[in-house]
């Protein structure tokens, strides 16, 4: 038995996804505005059949993970220091603050100038998107710490290393995985930004050949997967969220 | 003594951190890279900011474009955003039917809808005024559709307890609870809505600083490259700091509800 | 003085579970009030106290029984702004100053000039003119309640209902605000339901405690307090207070225990 808003939900999908097919079929002349699902679906099978999809998602995905990896490292690394020794946020705050308000798509060109076009720049670019948004909210958990627990700590005589990972990070946790969320959206975007300005694989790669050559089936196909990609890295980060900081409500969206 | 030293030494820690980087990039961009299209020095930057504001003057028209096209993303994204997050807090069938499409929306990476708009719409300021709406158009609903929820909890049975009329009640209890969690939206909506406005001007225009940076990044072209990512993030910073006093102008109990 | 102002007659609220048993929340609760009675409710936590003074105020439907007041049966569909209702939290609209929130209730129904010096009047029974135009986070919590208060007075209800109104305050300040509770009650006469935890502000308080079982909550007993008005802090210590407030804690205790320990609460 699905809930109520499990039922609705896939009414909605399917009477959607129904009235597109119907929908294209009957006003419209040619496929190139609006393919209907079916033709896309069609696509989507040729493109997997020849290999290309393959390819081009594999290449986006393994950009997606170096960059976030590291910057998971990188970011609760820094922020942890960042959150602890004033002085230190004062030196790096003015910076990263910076590199934070700057749009995505503002500085792209530059990674791609320095790191040319191959796989390494977007690599960086996620990093470099993730590891900001990680450094920022790591500092703010560290900071915004209950001071009663670091009393806690001290009276249970909590050596530095225990403070530390029995108490200061846990209490971070929450604020770093926000940041790993905030930094998941904006990353995927900058990765297709990347790909879609200079490259020779990815589905940004995919969106820009197919614009070009007027292919809208192939189009939706890259659109479809592009949603996909980021229901997916959703859906995985809400679940990590609830894992990591189950006394935490999470966000729905 | 000691310790008002001490104190002079640690404010001072963020300019000289400012200073010594920006040392730190001249010197890297005169003496090591040496190359004007790799890295150009923060001097020859504020050169040029200088010049395209005060002698040539050619940056108003690029930031008069992105402005216009801004303002009219986010004033649509408020109009349609708001209602929408109202509906859906109020009826949880409205919600349920919603939902996925909201979601498929909203976490796919939005310039994959660029092409598409523009496939539709062709090159026009529609295109770009619905890009940048879709930027900023989900902030601006969840938190709408947040806020509501959350008072909607709270307050309601104050409110019914009174025997408020359905109207006085969305007048008086609903709508003023919601003000700071849509102008928070707003708030919010101002980076994704500038990236908006950066993508669209960047798959087809003559102008704006979308199309200034990615004229810039193309031509190798570093100090103007640099000015238009400096006036993107000055826009950025400037429209987040601006909702933060209105937000403190408009409801000036805020905090004390956030804290809660 | 005819009939009683309020009277409850078996009266149910049971909420659906999911494919099981429904919860009962309270079951055949019959209670009446008289006009101009302050009648307190204890009873163990959790045994349906601020859900009996919801249903009683309409704020959710009864799942049997009937509510009536003045004689005439209350349904869901009537409107009437008849009862006041102090809730349990502050539950201050934090964007409406001291006035705005007392006058609440109070808009639409009478001319603005009525009803500004109706919120005058009693922002200035509770003791409180002159911070008319402060914001709830800018007043203490015992403030707090006191503008609550003012608020549900304002309308000038049939019956004011009150819930855990000073749970949230500290030991003196509580003391404070259960005498001007007193005093309000001895200048407006109002009739009162009071849900408290405290026993002795029961007593201090009402003229009759009824002490409710626990979950699935009804009258147990109800003791009527046989001291005189007006009150003071003097009668903690007369030994009729005291022997009841003995009397009413075993009573709570036997109905923990059967409910199987203060830690399944
Ligand atoms: N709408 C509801 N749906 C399901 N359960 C409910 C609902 N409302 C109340 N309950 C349950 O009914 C029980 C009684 O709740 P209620 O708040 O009335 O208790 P109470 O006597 O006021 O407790 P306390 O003294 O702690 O304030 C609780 O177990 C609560 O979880
Ligand atoms: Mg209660």
């Amino acid at each position: 038995m699905l809930s109520k808003e499990l039922r609705r939900g896939l009414v909605s999908i399917f009477a959607g996804l129904a009235l597109w097919e119907i929908l294209t079929r009957l006003l419209l002349e040619n496929e190139l505005l609006i393919p209907p699902p079916s033709s896309v679906l069609r696509t989507l099978w040729e493109l997997g059949a020849t290999g290309q999809l393959n390819k081009h998602l594999l290449a986006t995905l393994f950009e997606f993970v170096c960059g976030f990896s590291t910057a998971c490292v990188v970011g609760i690394l820094f922020g942890y220091f960042m959150g602890r020794y004033k002085w230190f946020d004062d030196v790096m705050d003015p910076w990263i603050a910076t590199l934070y308000s700057i749009p995505v798509v503002a500085f792209v060109p530059f990674i791609i100038i320095w790191f040319g076009i191959g796989m390494v720049s977007k690599v960086i670019v996620v990093f470099k998107i993730t590891a900001v948004a990680i450094m920022l909210n790591t500092a703010a958990g560290i900071k915004n710490i209950d001071p009663t627990w670091l009393e806690l700590s001290k009276s249970l005589r909590l050596n530095p290393r225990q403070n530390t990972f029995k108490i200061r990070l846990p209490a971070a946790l929450p604020y770093i995985v926000t940041g790993m969320r905030l930094g998941v959206g904006r990353a995927m975007l900058g990765v297709i930004v990347a790909e879609l300005m200079a490259a020779n694989a990815g589905l940004g790669y995919l969106l820009r050949d197919a614009s070009e050559t007027w292919d809208s089936p192939k189009l939706f196909v890259t659109v479809l997967l592009l949603a996909g990609m980021g229901m997916g890295s959703f859906t995985l980060i809400k679940k990590a969220e609830q894992k990591l900081a189950p006394w935490r409500e999470t966000a729905e969206w | 003594m000691q310790a008002s030293y001490k104190n002079i030494a640690w404010t001072m820690l963020k300019p000289i951190s400012i200073f010594s980087g920006l040392v730190l990039w001249h010197a890297l961009a005169t003496h090591v890279v040496n190359d004007a299209t790799l890295l150009v020095s923060p001097l020859v930057v504020i050169a040029k900011a200088y010049e395209m504001l005060f002698v040539t003057a050619d940056l108003y028209p690029h930031l008069y474009a992105s402005s216009w096209i801004f303002l009219q993303g986010m004033v649509l994204a408020t109009v349609v955003g708001v209602p929408i997050g109202f509906l859906m807090a109020l009826s949880p069938a409205v919600r349920d039917y919603v939902n996925p499409w909201m979601t498929a929306l909203y976490t796919t990476p939005r310039i994959a809808f660029a092409p598409v708009i523009l496939l539709w719409l062709g090159i026009d300021l529609a295109a770009k005024v619905i890009i940048v709406f879709l930027g900023c158009v989900f902030p601006i609903l969840i938190n709408s559709f947040y806020g509501m929820r959350v008072v909607s909890r709270e307050f309601v049975e104050v409110g019914r307890s009174f025997r408020l009329s359905r109207g006085s009640l969305f007048m008086k209890i609903l709508l003023p609870a919601s003000v700071p969690f849509i102008l928070a939206g707003l708030r919010l909506a101002v980076g994704r809505g500038l990236t908006g406005v950066a993508i669209a001007e960047w798959f087809g225009a003559t102008e704006g600083l979308g199309y200034l940076i990615f004229f810039a990044g193309q031509t190798l072209n570093l100090p103007i490259l640099f000015v238009g990512v400096a006036v993107f993030a000055i826009l950025g910073i400037l429209g987040f700091q601006l909702l933060r006093v209105i937000e403190d102008l408009a409801s000036p109990w805020r905090k004390e509800l956030l804290v809660k | 003085m005819a009939g009683p102002v309020l009277e409850l007659r078996n009266l149910t609220k049971q909420v659906p579970v999911g494919g099981q048993e429904p919860f009962v929340i309270f079951n055949n609760v019959n209670l009446s009030v008289k006009e101009g009675e302050f009648v307190s409710i204890v009873g163990p936590s959790g045994c349906g106290k601020t859900t009996l003074l919801r249903v009683v105020n309409g704020l959710m439907p009864p799942s049997s029984g009937q509510i009536f007041l003045d004689g005439k049966e209350l349904t869901g569909a009537d409107n009437d702004l008849v009862m006041g209702f102090v809730f349990q939290g502050a539950s201050l609209l934090p964007w409406r100053t001291s006035l705005k929130n007392v006058l609440l209730g109070l808009e639409g129904r009478k001319s603005a000039k009525e009803a500004e010096e109706a919120a005058r009047h009693y922002l200035n029974l509770v003791g409180l003119s002159g911070f008319e135009n402060h914001y709830p986070h800018q007043l203490s919590g015992g403030m707090q309640q006191r503008i609550n208060l003012a608020r549900a007075l304002a309308v000038n209800p049939r019956i004011l209902l009150m819930d855990e109104p000073f749970a949230a305050l500290d030991a003196q300040t509580r003391t404070f605000m259960q005498l001007e509770l007193l005093r309000i009650w001895w200048q407006t006469k109002k009739t009162v339901i009071f849900i408290t935890h405290m026993i002795s502000e029961a007593i201090l308080l009402s003229d009759r405690v009824i002490v409710f079982s626990h979950r699935p909550g009804r009258v147990r007993s109800e003791f009527p307090v046989p001291l005189a008005r007006p009150r003071s802090l003097d009668i903690k210590s007369d030994h009729r207070f005291v022997e009841l407030e003995n009397v009413v804690w075993k009573q709570i205790e036997e109905e923990v225990k059967a409910a199987g320990g203060f830690a399944r609460l």
